[in-house]
């Protein structure tokens, strides 16, 4: 988990300040970014293992952004966030490809949890893609 | 052509339909307002956990968080407060209606459906309170037509001004989208039934960057009573 490289995307600034500062202080390596547009920018300069992404935005709106993120780094698993009170929003990114999705407000270890999954499988992922390793 | 039980059915469903929407749209908002809220009082329990183990936070850091919640109860309490105003629209079919509130709770409840699309809806105040006798809930739904009209033709943003004016005879709200050439709206069943019942009109103005809504200053149909034609 302290290798994790998590990127934090949501409008709404104090909610990405905070969020981010209290992955930090569990050893998470996450940074943060306030519109979609910003994140698919960092994403092409930087190394990233999960996006926790809003699925309402202005402007770009989260699908619009997983989309993105499914076709140009399709190893980076995503854990969409939704503030409707519905499953089917959730769903919706899901079916679009999102690793999983969790409702707002939702508590710190609810999403650490997701991050940890996301990551083993990305883990999957990758050794599938590149083949079990030689000491395996 | 529908009949008057037809009719009231339909009015019923659509105003129903629009009301759950709005509820909807408002629930969201406010779970946005509770998730910053919660990632705040969880950093500031952090900032209490390391403070029992020796590294206490500096009160500038906490006062920070502290005033950050405060905005945001503000922020949410705006909210509740539009969508309280929204909720007793549907108390009378036919009252004093403050032309400048109704846009003031417009802009409040759809605010964040029109950001969604890079739109900024602000009020233009005027310096006269002008006041209609209509269904407010009517005209809120008539006024949404409109909106989503526009919003829907705001490629690349802008901002919206809602504003009301009046004069002797006539009042009525306008939709200005500054730099913008606004297309007529289309027809369809629910706005001319609105239309009809409001005794209200939509015309264009200022080269096509607003839309105006019109109406007398006591609707005639006093009652929302439909004509059974």
């Amino acid at each position: 988990m302290n290798d994790a490289r998590v990127l934090v995307v949501d409008d709404e600034p104090m909610f990405v300040q905070a969020m981010v500062e209290r992955l930090k202080n569990r050893g998470v390596s996450a940074v943060g970014r306030g519109s979609g547009e910003e994140a698919l920018v960092y994403l092409k300069g930087n190394q990233v293992d999960v996006v926790v992404l809003d699925l309402m935005m202005k402007g770009m709106d989260g699908l619009e952004v997983l989309k993105s993120i499914r076709s140009e780094w399709p190893e980076v698993q995503t854990i969409m966030l939704t503030g409707h009170a519905s499953v089917e929003t959730g769903m919706a990114g899901i079916r679009a490809g999102a690793f999983d999705y969790l409702i707002k407000p939702a508590p710190l270890e609810d999403l650490i949890r997701k991050i940890n999954q996301a990551i083993e499988r990305k883990a999957v992922l990758s050794e599938k893609k590149t083949g079990p390793s030689e000491s395996a | 052509m529908m009949n008057v039980d037809g009719q009231w059915r339909f009015m019923h469903d659509q105003g129903l339909a629009f009301f759950g929407r709005i509820a909807a749209s408002i629930s969201h908002e406010l779970k946005n307002h509770l998730a910053v809220i919660n990632e705040q009082t969880g950093l500031m329990s952090d900032l209490l956990h390391f403070a029992g183990q020796g590294k206490p936070p500096s009160v500038q850091r906490l006062a920070c968080l502290s005033q950050d919640i405060a905005e945001q109860v503000g922020r949410a309490d705006l909210t509740l407060r539009m969508f309280g105003r929204f909720s007793h629209s549907v108390d009378q079919q036919h009252c004093p209606v403050d032309l400048a509130d109704l846009s003031e709770t417009i802009i409040g409840i759809a605010k964040r459906l029109a950001a969604s699309k890079g739109v900024m809806l602000s009020h233009q105040a005027g310096t006269d309170q002008i006041i209609v006798k209509t269904s407010p809930f009517l005209l809120v739904q008539l006024v949404f037509l409109c909106l989503e009209h526009i919003i829907a033709q705001a490629d690349g943003g802008g901002e919206l001004r809602i504003g009301a004016f009046g004069d002797s005879g006539q009042a009525g709200i306008d939709l200005c989208l500054e730099g913008h050439t606004i297309a007529p709206m289309g027809s369809s069943q629910w706005q001319e039934m609105l239309l009809g019942l409001l005794h209200a009109r939509i015309c264009s103005l200022k080269e096509h960057s607003t839309l105006r809504i019109e109406m007398p200053l006591d609707n005639p149909n006093s009652t929302g009573a439909i004509d059974d034609e």
